[in-house]
């Protein structure tokens, strides 16, 4: 801890390392056990968060009616898992029983983002281009001949299909690596203003959301699939679009196309209130009175291209976090009182 | 000293009321009579029976013989046109485009090895424990009714992940076989056994089955939701179709098929064909031609979109996922006439047609049929047919099936240039009768033919990775020893 201009701001830094031992995970079972859930839970490992804190506050302002104070905090986070049971094997999670994008391995932090790279669009046919494990380029289509593999090099040789077991890389941790928040006090007279802001980032979100939108079975898209690849238009960046085709844009198994950055800065709650003055109050009956409306939720800026990038579809799941299918965001919610001491 | 006293004797008392009374523990300590632990399931003969029960019910899964199984079976060919393009319910099964992380084939992996784990449980514990019943032929139906049961799971299991046999007789790999109790964590890897040796011990087990199972049952729903002596032996039939080892059918259908009309099962339960065939699909569904069927009541549903009802019949009596294609047996009015009675099982709907086998309402109660007597009898025509050639016997079988519906075109051996185009026939009735429970696709996998395509889905040839299903994502990632499909 520390002070600063006399006191006047007060702060502290901290290093906290926090192991974890003995965690109790869902060890995942070969489904040919045929074990209920395909899973036990076992006592499966360690996993440690380290970083530091930083807070400072206190009154930057006061003169006259005049005063703010304010505090901020900043705060590192590095989360690894050290150790897994079964030989430190890893753990997929898998969201809502549909597709599995996360994994829990040994070195990383806990539930990252697991995918099959893509590499945009081929201007050449529209297919989407993966990149298998091996660094091979392969394209996918949907509709092919009889006889023919949907999956294809560049130059159209027959080609295996591309999969998360295969062929999948881990993309980056659902847990942010740096938060915080920011808390200003406004007060002039009888007036008090309050800002509350938080942020975080460091982290990526699937955005699930996303593939749906361009989910080309009987499903509605989102306005950019006006983009599409077509012979007119070998820039698009939505694949070639073919009915029923559920695997280009990421719902039959995760692509890093849907992999987006969840930093935000997020204005969490804006307070303004009214203090009537004493004077103007019946003192024997009303002691105190104050108005105020407040904002929750006021302003979000971050570049997630879905709601909120701080939803998560599977809730506080330890092994499928991070995960955005069609996720309701926080909601701005407007509030108006009245505080009365009597 | 007069208080001192008082609390001594009061004491006293105390102690001596208390001595006698002490603890009765067994009043006291109840156990629960419908919660209890692992370590008890065994000690009464009720549970034994209960958990008999429990392995049907496994089988029964949603996901497995409570609908989309039998469905899988079905769509995969040319018989039906998907109307709803909806993921879950089969879509990418019909039109093909299944990938390792597909619903379908890992919710059917897992719901077939949970029964199959249940009945390895069971009969390791039925071994046990056999002094609790007190019955050693008790013990065995017990035990027989789980092994019939694996083998329908394993069997199910190499229709769809696996190669058929007649690729390469069975030396292409099959699927992991897991025979012991798998009740902790570890022991996953295991590689998967060949086609053949998965059969082998699918063969194994319905040769016990049928040893071991009691000849009937009391009552006739029993006899068509419990396993008995026929039942084994007609799958069986079923599974040697499979195997190409058409002698052998033949040998195991003469001990439930006769020589000659009318055919009727001499031993056990006298399954026979009924003379209209929609009774086999009405309530109570316990007709002597149904051999074995998966019960549903309005207290027991199949589960959300899991009934044979929910894909096939149009609303408000389903979702109407599939509907006929005219394309398809429906389409070919000179073998599957106008006044047919399995016309009966068409309904025309503006301009499609579906399919009416199991139209009882929206809650889907209808039973979920495994195997039947006509099926029996049909494949036993066809196995004499492809080692026998035109035989009289074939003729009056696939007779007896035509005719039960419709009566006008009897067949004579003269009909049929060689046992080939006996066959033939025999395989077109298959698909008249047989429509809609889940035969077809496999019919052309047995034979080592390309799966019909249908609209805009493309035919499946055999060298096609798509004649088979993938292994499931699940299993690949902890199971190191499992190797994928190509």
């Amino acid at each position: 801890m520390f002070g600063l201009f006399g006191d006047r701001l007060q702060g502290e830094i901290t290093y906290y390392e926090n192991l974890v031992d003995g965690v109790v995970l869902p060890a995942p079972q070969a489904p040919s056990k045929g074990i209920p859930g395909n899973s036990v839970l076992i006592n499966v490992g360690s996993f440690v968060n380290k970083g530091w804190e930083f807070g400072v506050g206190g009154t930057i302002v006061r003169s006259g009616k005049f005063s703010w104070q304010s505090n901020i905090n900043f705060t590192t986070s590095n989360n690894e898992v050290l150790e897994l049971a079964q030989g430190n094997s890893d753990i997929t999670g898998a969201t809502g029983g549909l597709e599995t994008a996360n994994i829990i391995r040994v070195g990383e932090s806990i539930g990252s983002l697991y995918v099959v790279p893509t590499a945009g669009i081929n201007p050449d046919n529209g297919r989407r281009i993966y990149i298998k494990r091996d660094g091979t380029k392969v394209q996918y289509n949907h509709v092919v001949p009889t006889g023919q593999s949907r999956w294809t090099t560049l130059d159209g040789a027959t080609a295996s299909a591309a999969s998360v077991a295969a062929d999948g890389v881990i993309y980056g941790p659902t847990l942010p690596t740096w938060f915080g928040g920011w808390d200003n006090t406004f007060t002039y007279g009888s007036f008090d203003l309050n800002v509350q802001c938080n942020y975080a980032g460091g982290n990526y979100v699937y955005n699930g959301s996303k593939a749906g939108l361009r989910d080309q079975r009987f499903w509605n898209n989102h306005t950019d699939v006006l983009d599409r690849w077509t012979e007119n238009n070998k820039d698009g960046s939505i694949p070639r679009v073919v009915f029923g085709d559920n695997v280009s844009n990421g719902s039959s198994f995760p692509i890093s196309e849907n992999v987006e950055k969840g930093d935000f800065l997020r204005i969490r709650n804006i307070t303004l209130g009214y203090r009537l003055p004493a004077s103007m109050l019946d003192r024997r009956e009303i002691a105190s009175l104050r108005v105020f409306a407040s904002v929750n939720n006021a302003f979000l800026f971050t570049n997630y291209s879905g709601t909120d990038p701080e939803v998560s579809t599977n809730g506080n799941s330890n092994t499928a976090p991070g995960v955005d299918r069609n996720t309701v965001p926080m909601p701005r919610t407007y509030t108006v009182g009245v505080s009365l001491g009597l | 000293m007069q208080l001192y006293k008082k609390s001594i004797i009061l004491l006293v008392a105390l102690v001596a009321l208390m001595l006698p009374n002490a603890c009765q523990k067994d009043k006291l300590d109840q156990e629960p009579k419908n919660l209890f632990g692992e370590g008890a399931i065994f000690d009464t003969p009720d549970r034994f029976l209960s958990l008999a029960n429990g392995l049907y019910d496994a089988m029964k899964s949603g996901n497995f013989y409570g609908g989309r199984f039998i469905v899988y079976g079905d769509i995969r060919a040319e018989e039906f046109l998907n109307e709803t393009g909806n993921g879950v319910t089969g879509l990418q099964t019909w039109n093909h485009t299944l990938v390792e992380s597909s619903n379908e084939v890992n919710n059917l992996w897992n719901a077939i090895y949970y029964c199959i784990n249940s009945c390895n449980i069971y009969i390791a514990g039925v071994e046990a424990n056999k002094a609790v019943l007190n019955n050693d032929v008790l013990a065995s139906n017990y035990i027989a009714e789980a092994r019939f049961i694996r083998a329908v799971c394993y069997h199910s299991l190499l229709q769809l992940y696996a190669r058929p046999y007649a690729d390469g007789n069975g030396s292409k790999p099959g699927v992991p076989l897991r025979l012991r109790p798998e009740t902790s964590a570890g022991n996953n890897d295991l590689a998967r056994s060949t086609v053949a040796q998965v059969s082998d011990q699918v063969l194994a087990d319905l040769d016990f089955a049928a040893a071991n199972l009691p000849d009937k049952y009391a009552t006739g729903l029993l006899n068509v939701t419990r396993a008995h002596k026929n039942s084994a032996i007609a799958f069986k039939t079923r599974v040697l179709m499979g195997l190409g080892r058409y002698a052998d059918v033949i040998t195991e259908a003469n001990k439930i098929v006769p020589a000659a009309a009318p055919f009727k099962a001499a031993t056990g339960v006298a399954h026979e064909l009924q003379a209209n065939v929609k009774n086999v699909f009405t309530t109570p569904y316990t007709t002597t031609e149904s051999i074995f069927s998966m019960p549903f009541t309005s207290n027991d549903l199949p589960g959300t979109q899991n009934g044979l009802g929910s894909y096939y019949n149009p609303g408000p009596r389903g979702i109407g996922d599939f509907s006929l294609n005219k394309a398809g047996i429906i389409g070919d009015s000179v073998n599957f006439k106008v006044a047919d009675a399995r016309r009966q099982f068409t309904l025309v709907v503006g301009a499609k047609v579906y399919l009416n086998k199991f139209p009882a309402g929206a809650e889907h109660t209808d039973y979920a049929p495994v195997i039947r007597y006509a099926e029996v009898m049909l494949n036993t025509a066809e196995a004499i047919a492809r080692t026998a050639g035109v035989d009289q016997r074939a003729i009056d079988l696939l007779n007896a099936v035509h005719g039960r519906s419709e009566p006008t075109k009897v067949y004579v051996a003269a009909d049929f240039a060689d046992g080939a185009a006996l066959a033939a026939a025999i395989l077109r009735e298959r698909r008249i009768e047989m429509l809609g429970e889940g035969f077809r696709s496999f019919d052309s996998m047995r034979l080592l033919v390309p799966i019909p395509g249908k609209a805009n889905v493309a035919t499946i040839n055999t060298d096609n990775p798509d004649y088979i299903w993938p292994i499931p994502t699940g299993e690949l990632l902890a199971n190191k020893l499992c190797e994928p499909n190509p």
